[in-house]
């Protein structure tokens, strides 16, 4: 499991989290206090969330993680925005990210029309369609950790 | 089997000699110094000296005596010559060489085309499979300079003509490719079938075109011509050496029908027209689709201890469907039979979305696992295994419930020529079952809806192709490049039943070429097919796959008139 730190310290060294793109959805995780600290705590949940986003990405395109039969690449598409919903606890959230998917296709097989754009030089087609990563995340005492990534 | 000029089995069946170099030498020497034959050869060119300039460096020069008599090369041969309006086509061999000449010469502008043929030496893999390297320029020493030269098109992508020499012979000739040629010989071959092969596509004026196929597979040999499209008349060069090994050397000339266009794919501008260049090729290299070559060839026992290791029937993903139509479960739970007219009656009960059990003739009952795709509704198309039977049967069905009426495209192995190539027999039946109406004697019947329609079939990203049914009974298939031009063409048999107004059963043999059974079924309202591929291969083993694309409907040729019908089912 990806983990990614949610101290207090590692937040505060990078404070700028409030203008990150995200659309946080959902009730606010249930800590009685004036609403400061819940803002607090919602605020330090999306920015690891947010990394564990980017480490996916990254891990897409170094080939360290496959999440589709030929993917070779994944770029956040800059028109949409980072969708976070938490479940009602807090211990639970819904990700979903707008990307461009890039795949290649090698067409290793025997099949005739595989054969005929070998010859053809066309052995290998890349393309990139539009695609919706979709992550659940679950937060432990470790903090926040993957638990499940769907391209959509 | 005796020699046969023109065979009358399918030229893919046909044991072409392969004749060597010396062979060939010894046969082009009399016709070296004779020159082509024909008809009404112009043969015109007496005291000219022209001299070729190419746009490469090359140069050439021929030097016209009296009569038929040129100099090439220092020696003496003799020529032909027909005048296509302001154009002159010539031909001859170099005497005591393999090679020869067919050039293309535009006596107003200079502009000339020079075709260089060979026999031997490759890149044909064969000596007797001509080979030629086309070479443009001027023909230099005229007082008049060349504003427009000759040049690769893609002009006559997509058109096709029926052409008719002085010779009699008829031939349709499809380009739907700017590589690739599709023609059907009407005279000389007797069983109406297509065949394709590379060809040079070369634009001499607005109107004016040099058309080049080679053979390539079968004999070898060359059909070229400049064709004028807009007067429909043309002069040709036949040449190379039949199915009885005698040497063709004649020129011919032809008047021709239009017989309509087909759509164009390449982006609205793009006249590019070489779209598969070889880096750093050798002379006359061009790429040239040899499926015989590339095929597995297996045994009967080869493909029975294949088979005995497990079959593949729809347990993986195929490139052939990645666009394909979504699978129905529609039929589970169905019980009925098809009786079929003259065969088999088969007993079907469908125990889930994709196994079912059949028996055949009151036999046993055998579980199999199936695919089905409802392309309208009550209108399903499934295949299935029959597992034990000699010949490794599969069944590819479409069924009408609405109407009670089958067609099957049934495959099987161990045909005669290679045990793992897949023979189809056509069975029309009715389903007979509760609720499913009784046609009586209604059946499917075949179809010329079909006839020189060409559809395009997006499978998967990157894979794509086009067929065109050239013939009431084959299928051709085009690959297209990225940039949207149309090339290398391969065709095998093919057979073409109506289900229902715009709902259409077609299939494909990969007969010496990959040895599969191709099926479809093209629904032109929604434009996308499902279909079943069954194939035989030592990689793979035995399976059936799915096949399925949107689709584009590139056009239709007129060309019903020149098929026969062929009477019964």
């Amino acid at each position: 499991m990806s983990k990614a730190s949610t101290d207090r310290r590692s937040f505060l060294k990078t404070g700028a989290i409030v203008a990150a793109p995200f659309v946080a959805l959902g009730p606010a995780t249930a800590v009685a206090d004036d609403g400061s600290k819940t803002r607090l705590v919602r605020l330090e949940d999306e920015k690891a969330i947010q990394a564990l986003h980017r480490d996916v990405v990254r891990q897409v395109n170094r080939r360290e993680r496959n999440l589709a039969e030929g993917l070779t690449g994944l770029a956040d598409d800059p028109a949409h925005e980072l969708q976070i919903a938490f479940a009602e606890d807090g211990k639970r959230a819904t990700c979903r990210r707008a990307c461009m998917a890039s795949f290649r296709t090698d067409f290793i097989g025997t099949t005739t029309l595989e054969q005929m754009h070998r010859l053809q030089g066309q052995g290998m087609h890349r393309h990139d369609e539009p695609r919706v990563l979709v992550a659940e995340y679950v937060k432990g005492e470790d903090g926040w950790a993957i638990e499940s990534l769907r391209l959509v | 089997m005796a020699l046969q000029a023109y065979p009358d089995v399918p030229l893919f069946r046909y044991p072409y000699t392969d004749l060597r170099h010396a062979q060939i030498a010894a046969k082009l020497a009399v016709a070296a110094r004779v020159g082509p034959a024909g008809k009404s050869l112009d043969n015109n060119l007496s005291g000219k000296v022209l001299s070729f300039a190419g746009d490469n460096g090359g140069k050439l020069s021929w030097t016209f005596g009296a009569g038929n008599r040129v100099t090439f090369a220092g020696k003496e041969a003799g020529y032909g010559s027909l005048d296509l309006d302001h154009l002159t086509l010539f031909a001859h061999i170099v005497p005591g060489t393999t090679t020869a000449y067919a050039v293309a010469w535009d006596r107003l502008s200079s502009a000339a085309t020079v075709f260089e043929l060979w026999f031997g030496g490759g890149p044909a893999p064969r000596a007797r499979e001509l080979n030629r390297d086309v070479h443009f320029g001027t023909m230099a020493g005229l007082d008049h300079a060349t504003k427009e030269p000759h040049r690769r098109t893609l002009r006559l992508e997509g058109r096709a003509f029926q052409w008719q020499e002085d010779t009699g012979n008829r031939t349709i000739e499809y380009y739907p490719s700017s590589t690739y040629s599709h023609w059907v010989e009407l005279d000389r071959l007797k069983d109406y079938r297509g065949y394709s092969a590379p060809t040079d596509y070369v634009q001499l004026t607005e109107e004016v075109y040099a058309v080049a196929r080679i053979e390539a597979e079968f004999s070898g040999l060359l059909q070229m011509y400049l064709t004028d499209v807009n007067r429909l008349q043309q002069v040709g060069l036949r040449f190379g050496f039949n199915g009885a090994d005698a040497l063709e050397f004649y020129m011919f000339r032809g008047t021709g029908e239009w017989l309509g266009q087909i759509a164009r794919f390449e982006k609205l501008g793009d006249f590019s027209a070489d779209p598969l260049p070889i880096p750093n090729g050798k002379k006359g290299e061009r790429r040239v689709y040899r499926p015989l070559a590339t095929m597995d060839k297996m045994t009967r026992e080869e493909v029975d201890a294949v088979v005995a290791k497990g079959v593949h029937v729809f347990d993986r993903p195929s490139p052939m469907a990645g666009n394909g139509t979504a699978p129905s479960g529609a039929l589970a739970g169905k019980k009925f039979a098809i009786e079929y007219d003259g065969g088999p009656r088969m007993e079907y009960r469908f125990t889930g979305p994709d196994t079912l059990q059949w028996s055949i003739n009151g036999g046993d009952v055998v579980p199999a696992r199936y695919n089905a795709w409802e392309m309208m509704p009550g209108a399903f198309i499934f295949g299935h295994l029959l597992e034990g039977t000699p010949n490794h049967d599969g069944h590819i069905v479409v069924v009408d419930l609405q109407n009670g009426m089958a067609t099957n495209y049934h495959g099987y192995l161990n045909t005669p020529y290679f045990a793992n190539e897949a023979g189809c027999e056509t069975l029309f039946g009715r389903v007979v079952g509760q609720g499913i109406p009784d046609p009586g004697r209604k059946r499917h019947e075949r179809t010329r809806d079909m006839l020189g329609r060409a559809f395009t079939w997006e499978y998967s990203p990157g894979l794509n192709s086009m067929h065109l049914y050239s013939t009431p009974w084959t299928t051709s298939w085009i690959i297209p490049t990225p940039d949207g031009h149309f090339a290398t063409e391969w065709c095998g048999s093919g057979d073409f039943v109506k289900i229902r107004d715009q709902l259409y059963f077609g299939r494909w043999q990969e007969e010496a070429c990959n040895g599969t059974l191709g099926t479809v079924l093209i629904n032109m309202r929604t434009m996308h097919d499902a279909g079943i591929g069954y194939h035989c291969g030592k990689q793979g083993g035995l399976s059936m796959s799915a096949v399925g694309a949107p689709s584009r409907h590139a056009g239709k040729f007129d060309v019903e008139r020149f098929f026969p019908k062929r009477e019964g089912r």
